[in-house]
């Protein structure tokens, strides 16, 4: 049983991108900082509604933090709750901290004497731990990051060099930087190149106090780039997910890559 | 024998015993000369900040003739005259008020002031709160490093406040052209407001121009001041 849960949590924190049901994200106290260290709260959930605590905490194994400089720091005070997980942050340098939890790996199952058999793990562990005969034999790799941006004073782009792994978000806008009225332009990248094509849906919060989700899907342009003009102040939820065929094992025929990023957008 | 290991003693025990009393003592007086520095200063700082407390509430024209006083080359580019009202509220705290002058491409001309709470409390640094004024901190606080001199200034109280800029020092750099004079003010458990007032610079006459908030602002009186020299 304890499996199964585990197996089923993973699944969600694998798949819920795609799995409109399940929102996954990290979500920031504030966003504009300033003051001598100050410090930021963040909460990390899955859940159906925006921004609600409501049905799984997301998982801080992941969890990386990029400083201004382009350090790595440590978060404080984490904690996995029934419903949420949650850190703290001191922001010690001026500029633009990046707040990343990178789910990626192998999810494999199959069928053992009758019985369904489900594992989850890396190429190495695969080797090693996946019958090389196994019958009926899935396997899913899957890397997605959930992130979100904090700024103190002046905002900054050195922790948001790309990787080059996975979807991610290159400011053409920065997104400490949003203010409703007006429009915010960025670009998606797929393995460090921009990518066309890709569709992204922009969810504003406080879903519970509206009837519907009022989401709006925009397209990245032939240079990856996509233009939202923020209806109203809020916290928005951003969301794509795409697939390819570089797995670092034969037997995963596909790759589902997903990125969910968090922006605040103040009033004028 | 005897009388060299006496000797030996004597001067170790009487050395032990100066050396002591001596550190005694340099400690006494040491820490009265402290006293005597720190008092002197710090009623100074008291009177002065009592001091620019009780001027506050002087007119435009005072606050133009104080600032000339302080500096024989002053003329005025732009004078004002700020309400922050009274407010029925259980819980009021002074607001945080940025004054700051914008181009028509909403780009800052001209940082004039900025009101906040300069020292620490029990609550942090005062400066943590500054991005409440939102727009003067994305359009120019965030790039600063505070405290920034002639721009810091303390929270004022509920009252009308008169401050005036040098046009040459705060103003020197305005082309002719079309400009926004833009009053924020944000209060901690409070509301946000912007006044702004569109003017011409320079101008042939001095020219008066009011707006009004209708929250945390009241009264907003600008003068516009033509250049005392070319007249």
């Amino acid at each position: 049983m304890k499996k199964v849960v585990a197996a089923s949590l993973f699944l969600v924190g694998l798949l819920s991108a795609s799995a409109h049901a399940h929102k996954t994200w990290v979500r920031p106290s504030q966003t504009n900082l300033s003051g001598p260290e100050p410090w930021v709260t963040v909460d990390a959930a899955v859940s159906n509604d925006l921004f609600y605590f409501n049905h799984f905490p997301l998982r801080l194994d992941g969890l990386k933090i990029t400083a201004p400089d382009g350090g790595s720091v440590e978060a404080t005070n984490q904690s996995v709750g029934r419903y949420r997980s949650v850190f703290d942050l001191q922001l010690q340098q001026d500029g633009t901290y990046r707040i990343a939890v990178i789910n990626q790996g192998l999810f494999a199952t199959w069928q053992e004497n009758g019985q369904p058999q489900r594992w989850r793990g890396n190429a190495e562990s695969f080797a090693t731990q996946v019958p090389k005969d196994a019958s009926d034999l899935r396997v899913t790799e899957s890397i997605g990051r959930i992130e979100t941006f904090v700024t103190k004073n002046a905002p900054t782009t050195t922790a948001m060099e790309p990787v080059g792994k996975g979807i991610e978000l290159l400011p053409v806008s920065h997104p400490n930087d949003l203010v409703s009225g007006e429009k915010g332009t960025f670009r998606l990248l797929v393995e460090g190149k921009p990518a066309a094509g890709l569709e992204i849906e922009v969810i504003r919060g406080e879903t519970r106090y509206r009837n519907s989700m009022d989401s709006m899907k925009v397209t990245t342009n032939s240079e990856g780039e996509f233009t939202v003009a923020w209806p109203e102040p809020g916290m928005y939820w951003l969301t794509t997910s795409t697939e390819d065929s570089v797995t670092s094992v034969p037997q995963a025929g596909t790759r589902r890559l997903s990125y969910t990023v968090t922006l605040e957008v103040l009033p004028e | 024998m005897m009388n060299l290991s006496f000797a030996r003693r004597s001067i170790q025990m009487h050395g032990v015993v100066t050396g002591r009393s001596n550190s005694m003592i340099s400690i006494t007086m040491f820490v009265t000369f402290m006293l005597m520095i720190a008092m002197p200063s710090a009623s100074l700082v008291a009177d002065e900040t009592a001091e620019s407390h009780a001027k506050l509430g002087t007119p435009a024209t005072s606050a133009v003739a104080r600032d000339a006083a302080k500096n024989a080359n002053f003329s005025p580019g732009i004078s004002l005259q700020v309400e922050i009202p009274q407010l029925n509220v259980s819980e009021y705290h002074r607001p945080y008020v940025a004054i700051w002058v914008e181009d028509e491409n909403n780009q800052v001309a001209a940082n004039l002031t900025v009101w906040y709470q300069l020292d620490k409390n029990e609550e942090g640094a005062g400066t943590k709160w500054l991005p409440d004024l939102r727009q003067w901190w994305r359009r120019t606080g965030r790039e600063l490093d505070m405290p920034v001199d002639g721009v810091s200034a303390p929270t004022k109280p509920v009252g009308v406040h008169s401050v005036a800029f040098d046009r040459k020092e705060k103003l020197g750099k305005l082309a002719a052209g079309k400009y926004v004079l833009i009053v924020e003010g944000v209060r901690e458990v409070g509301g946000r407001e912007l006044v702004k007032i569109p003017f011409d610079w320079p101008v042939a006459e001095d020219k008066q121009l009011t707006a009004s908030g209708k929250s945390e602002l009241g009264l907003v009186k600008a003068v516009i001041h033509t250049d005392a020299k070319t007249k």
